[in-house]
């Protein structure tokens, strides 16, 4: 179970290069999409998902082709859209019966069953009956997840699933879907990189359509050992720095800006080495540092 | 698959509260006009039995076009429900056939819309046994009339509109659209028959009435009284071949959308390119602990490192996939906006002088005012034909109750002075008709009509 993809590109009528020529090869199990909003994300996972014709490229599951044989590939997907709305005044089981049944779930005895194992698995089962219009944000995203996993999904494509959870059900979530990671290619998109580390085998990150880095996060990690050093420092310092050095980023410890900065040797005085984790090799990436 | 799309699109419907409000409105309006004659639907009733068989058939050759914004509703919410949304996404990458969906979606929504329809045999039935009713001008029940008024007019007629709306909607991903159409098909008509009454061949005028109104007025203007009460048309002769040659039109614009219709998302999309800008450098927000360089924020709650502050998915999601106009038109908001739209209705009806629909006839004049004037001189112009057509045979429709002004004579002594409809408004046939018909109650027509 392989999900290749060649040569991917896609430019939206206004002109904006959404994908240019993204090759990526995707194995089994859990697959990180890190990027930055714009990056090009949601559209690579639209194409793989049928939903959206790229201008040139390829995309195969294992020998099938994913952009010329839609129909197949439906029967195995499963899709979280970033985000969904939900037909006004329906609960949400009614509205999951009749997504199982657009999945091709037509027994009504097994689909009962389908869709009642699938809303105790979210966590829905005690408001299965209130309508759907009336969930918070997170039940509405657990909703999408169960619509996603209902047949069984060979394929299963998340774009950006923890888009507004709480950290609770942030986790919840992360079970779920290493529940099912094992046996299936996932396809998860986020910018949180947190998402990845804790989830997922291989990852690549996007960037303004291109993949910038394919591979394990912790070889990512691995390139930037000693290579990435830190400071706390004054916020009127932070031009000058930023002009002098590598600087991955910057963010607030306790009020002062702490910078990461990318060198071979200390930098300069005052300087420690950090050391590097995913984020650092997410924001040196983009920057197009490393 | 289809059978449960089909189940599911009725079921969706029959749980909400907006079909049955609009079935009340058809009753009501429909046991107005056949239990007093201070309503009219269609024409003023003659001097048949109240409940006559030709009453009844003609009750739903107008209820037709009466339903048409009704229909709008349902149709436009099976065709376009899931761009209207935002559930596309997760229906088209089921692998759900198109024939499945489209088949299912449109038949469903086409029986949901004969049902408002039936609200007229409900209306005739229960307008008999209301205290104020002379019994004497009620016959019995005609089933058949019931049962024949369905198949000639309900049911082809909710199919050749639903087909067109269906069509707009699904097509184009928008119910205004498909709804401005449905304005558009009831305008157009209204324009139709102003044309159409000059044709002299009848057969063709009766062939090119897309709601067979023409057709049966046409057909069964030299009923007796007596052929009135009891005799209802079947499927039959011109009927038959009208009704087919609609449903045909039907088909075949249902048809195309079956052919043009794909799942794929649409070009027009320009989410990465707003996306692009909001990610551009130098962005500044309130939020203090942004990195002005790459974004980066530190979530000290959480611990979590992300990029721009997370936007609430369900605001994004309305403002990019929902074009708030189509909300008001969207189900829950609609009985509110589609009452005024129905008074509309009072004026294309071909067979009336009278065309006291609503109480507020005002109202109605005020968003189309020269539609409005085209229409009803094509009511007039059409109902003068048939009348002075008539008069030689069937001088029984000249007996009228006491009660009732013989307004008809009226209509034949106007008619030849009636000028064509391409000619410039003239207020007369309007003030005439007003002062023949109830000197007490005038129309309003002619004075709302200039204003």
């Amino acid at each position: 179970m392989e999900l290749r993809i060649k040569g991917l590109t896609k430019t939206y009528a206004n002109g904006v290069r959404a994908l240019d020529s993204v090759d990526l090869t995707i194995p089994r199990g859990m697959f990180g999409l890190l990027g930055p909003n714009g990056a090009g994300k949601s559209t690579l996972m639209r194409i793989v998902a049928t939903l959206l014709e790229p201008d040139a490229g390829q995309v195969e599951l294992d020998g099938l082709d994913v952009l010329h044989r839609k129909d197949e590939v439906r029967r195995f997907l499963g899709y979280l859209p970033q985000d969904f709305g939900v037909y006004p005044r329906i609960s949400a089981l009614d509205m999951l019966d009749h997504l199982a049944v657009l999945k091709g779930l037509v027994k009504a005895g097994e689909r009962r069953d389908v869709v009642e194992a699938m809303l105790k698995r979210v966590n829905l089962w005690d408001v299965r009956k209130k309508p759907l219009a009336s969930y918070s944000g997170g039940m509405r995203q657990r909703f999408g997840v169960a619509q996603a996993l209902i047949g069984n999904p060979k394929l299963l494509i998340v774009d950006e699933p923890t888009a507004g959870l709480d950290p609770g059900e942030r986790n919840r979530f992360y079970n779920l879907l290493a529940e099912i990671g094992e046996n299936v290619v996932v396809i998860l998109s986020t910018h949180i990189v947190q998402d990845v580390m804790e989830l997922c085998a291989n990852m690549a990150i996007i960037h303004q359509g291109r993949v910038l880095y394919a591979g394990s996060p912790d070889d990512a990690v691995a390139a930037l050992d000693g290579r990435v050093w830190q400071r706390t420092v004054s916020k009127a310092d932070l031009p000058a720095l930023e002009a002098r050095h590598r600087v991955i980023s910057s963010k607030l410890v306790a009020g002062r800006p702490l910078i990461h900065v990318l060198g071979e040797g200390c930098p300069e005085e005052g300087f420690a080495p950090a050391r590097p984790d995913l984020e650092d090799v997410f924001f040196a990436r983009i920057a197009g540092l490393a | 698959m289809l059978g449960t799309i089909f189940s599911f699109e009725v079921r969706y419907w029959l749980r909400g509260m907006m079909l049955w409000v609009f079935t009340a409105i058809v009753a009501l309006l429909i046991f107005g006009a056949a239990s007093t004659d201070s309503l009219v639907v269609g024409s003023q009733l003659e001097n048949t039995h109240r409940n006559a068989p030709h009453v009844i058939q003609n009750f739903y050759s107008v209820t037709s076009l009466l339903t048409l914004l009704m229909i709008t509703a349902f149709v436009n919410s099976a065709a376009a429900r899931d761009f209207a949304n935002g559930t596309w996404q997760m229906v088209f990458s089921t692998p759900v056939s198109r024939r499945d969906f489209l088949w299912g979606r449109f038949l469903g929504s086409v029986v949901v819309s004969v049902i408002p329809m039936l609200g007229v045999s409900a209306g005739v039935i229960v307008a008999r046994w209301m205290p104020w009713v002379d019994a004497e001008r009620w016959g019995p029940v005609h089933w058949q009339a019931h049962l024949l008024g369905i198949v000639d007019f309900a049911i082809p007629n909710a199919v050749f509109m639903a087909a067109v709306i269906f069509t707009i909607a699904a097509l184009t991903r928008s119910t205004v659209i498909s709804f401005v159409g449905s304005i558009v098909m009831m305008v157009g008509y209204g324009v139709g028959e102003a044309l159409a009454s000059d044709i002299e061949n009848e057969r063709l005028a009766m062939l090119l009435d897309p709601f067979g109104m023409r057709t049966f007025s046409l057909m069964t203007k030299y009923w007796t009284v007596a052929e009135k009460n009891t005799v209802a048309l079947g499927l039959e002769g011109m009927m038959l071949w009208n009704r087919l040659l609609w449903m045909s039109v039907g088909a075949a614009v249902f048809g195309f959308c079956c052919w043009k219709f794909s799942f794929a998302e649409r070009a027009r999309r320009v989410k990465a390119g707003a996306a692009e800008a909001e990610a551009a450098p130098g962005r500044l927000e309130r939020d203090s602990r942004r990195c002005p360089q790459h974004g980066v924020r530190r979530d000290s709650a959480g611990g979590s490192h992300k990029l721009h502050s997370q936007p609430d998915p369900q605001c994004e999601t309305r403002l990019r996939q929902r074009d708030f106009s189509g909300d008001v038109l969207a189900d829950g908001h609609y009985p509110g906006n589609v009452l005024p739209g129905i008074s509309i209705l009072g004026l294309p009806d071909p067979n009336s002088l009278h065309q006291r629909l609503t109480p507020v006839p005002d109202l109605i004049r005020i968003p189309f005012p020269r539609a409005g004037q085209c229409l009803r001189m094509a009511s007039f112009d059409h109902r003068t034909k048939t009348k002075t057509d008539n008069m030689p045979v069937s001088s029984s429709s000249f007996d009228t109750s006491p009660s009732q002004p013989p307004f008809s004579q009226d209509f034949h002594l106007s008619g030849p002075i009636f000028t064509p409809p391409a000619a410039p408004r003239s207020a007369a046939p309007c003030s005439r008709t007003a002062g023949a018909s109830d000197g007490s109650q005038p129309t309003s027509a002619s004075s709302s009509g200039r204003a």
